[in-house]
């Protein structure tokens, strides 16, 4: 069965490699609104078409390992696992593409005033997406905890981004542009920890068979 | 070493084939183009014609005195069915292993160069050239290691598994384009079986080879396209992963899933 490792092996690195383009999607996405640099917009959008060849590719090969070597235990539960990890990762990207969009329109008005929230946010996000894809490397129980412990600050903050947002002027409609777009962009870093989220409860059934969705 | 051959060329092509063994129709109307360089495997539940079909590739059918076929069967572009074919000669270019190793009772060495003794037509070959096609055959099917002290050894004496991998070896210096397998691993446990799939492996690309199998997980591990047969009819042929992932006919459908056979 050496063949069949190795090929477990080659696909959990097309994974990682899939994780990494969509780790630098949102940091590229949060970047352009950082910064206020447009021109990092085209790098996500260009990422996306990257993400969606690979989503494919590594659901097709996944499918292949099963209907050729009909695994069962671990490796059946680490190729159910590769497709439903390749889903949460393609819809990543699909959120920093959302991301990039609330930006160009963000990027058309005058530099918000400082939202530390929503910062402190996207950090956040980040780092869960990290580690999500971490612990799946290394199989690692512990980081993935870790990781879902985080999701309960990215909500919260995201409650006090829409709270403080809705304090602004309501009789200015550019204001309330600016402001619909900064929480549909917090809404969407907000799905991305989700889906990190849930990265890590499919590392916690990779390793131990254990199915702890839905559980809080 | 023998080069890796070009892809997308036929090795094997049966036209219309049928085979009667007396009044029993064994194989009926069969039509197939077989790549050159891939493994394919051949399905099918028990009595089904493939290993029939297999024996067609090298004429081997024709041992038993009451066998009718019809058709054509091309190896390598060459019609085996006529008249100016050597059956000598077909059988070096298409080899066979059987589901029992069949070792002759001579060393490992003289088994190895049986083949080569028996084509040459008793001309002398040197030992040094012999030598080297021994240890050349014997490197192929990842043997040489285990036994390039013992070379002399009966040949008999060696494990299932080395003497299946000593029955490959041995066609080797023949240089064959084709490789057939009667359910090579059928005798062999666990852990000779996934040997011999390794090798098998190994030889992907080298040669055209064509197994028959019964086990139909070894079927998915090691052959790059399957036929599926039934009752001498050819159902299917495709890329294995289509005939166990997206069969198209229901026959193949029910088989791959276990419902028969």
């Amino acid at each position: 069965m050496k063949k069949f490792e190795h090929e477990l092996a080659s696909l959990k690195q097309r994974v990682m490699e899939m994780g990494a383009i969509a780790e630098s999607m949102i940091t590229w996405a949060s970047d352009s609104l950082i910064k206020r640099d447009r021109a990092i917009i085209p790098q996500v959008l260009a990422s996306e078409e990257k993400l969606d060849r690979f989503q494919i590719e590594i659901d097709s090969e996944a499918i292949r390992l099963i209907t050729i070597y009909t695994p069962i235990a671990k490796d059946l539960r680490f190729l159910l696992m590769v497709v439903r990890i390749n889903t949460e990762l393609e819809r990543i990207g699909d959120q920093a593409v959302n991301n990039c969009e609330y930006v160009e329109h963000v990027l058309s008005d005058p530099p918000p005033r400082l939202l530390d929230d929503l910062s402190k946010m996207t950090d956040i996000t980040c780092e869960m997406v990290h580690g999500a894809l971490q612990a799946f490397d290394l199989e690692d129980i512990q980081k993935a905890q870790e990781v879902l412990k985080l999701d309960d600050s990215v909500d919260a903050l995201n409650a006090l981004t829409f709270s403080d947002l809705l304090a602004d002027r309501a009789d200015d409609r550019d204001i309330i542009k600016r402001s619909m777009n900064l929480i549909l962009l917090a809404r969407s870093l907000e799905r991305i920890a989700d889906h990190a989220t849930n990265i890590c409860e499919e590392v916690v059934f990779l390793v131990k068979g254990e199915d702890i969705r839905h559980q809080t | 070493m023998t080069q890796a051959l070009p892809a997308g060329a036929l090795s094997i092509q049966a036209r219309a084939l049928s085979l009667w063994y007396g009044d029993f129709q064994a194989l009926k109307n069969v039509t197939v183009d077989i790549p050159r360089g891939l493994i394919t495997g051949l399905i099918g539940p028990s009595g089904c014609g493939k290993t029939t079909f297999l024996r067609c590739f090298n004429r081997l059918n024709e041992r038993y005195g009451n066998v009718t076929t019809t058709g054509e069967i091309q190896v390598l572009g060459k019609n085996i069915y006529d008249s100016d074919v050597s059956l000598g000669e077909l059988r070096k270019t298409v080899g066979m292993v059987f589901q029992r190793p069949n070792p002759l009772p001579v060393s490992i060495y003289e088994n190895v160069v049986f083949g080569l003794r028996v084509h040459s037509g008793g001309r002398g070959l040197q030992r040094s050239v012999l030598d080297e096609l021994v240890e050349s055959a014997l490197t192929e099917v990842l043997l040489w290691s285990d036994v390039k002290d013992n070379l002399g050894r009966k040949a008999t004496l060696l494990t299932l598994e080395q003497q299946q991998k000593l029955c490959i070896a041995r066609l080797l210096p023949l240089k064959p384009r084709v490789i057939l397998m009667d359910e090579p691993c059928s005798a062999l446990d666990a852990e000779g079986t996934a040997a011999i799939e390794r090798l098998i492996d190994r030889l992907r690309g080298k040669y055209t080879i064509v197994i028959v199998t019964h086990n139909m997980a070894q079927a998915r591990r090691t052959s790059d396209e399957c036929i599926f047969m039934f009752l001498g009819e050819l159902v299917e042929h495709g890329p294995t992963l289509d005939i166990f992932l997206r069969p198209k006919r229901k026959e193949t459908e029910m088989y791959v899933e276990g419902r028969y056979g």
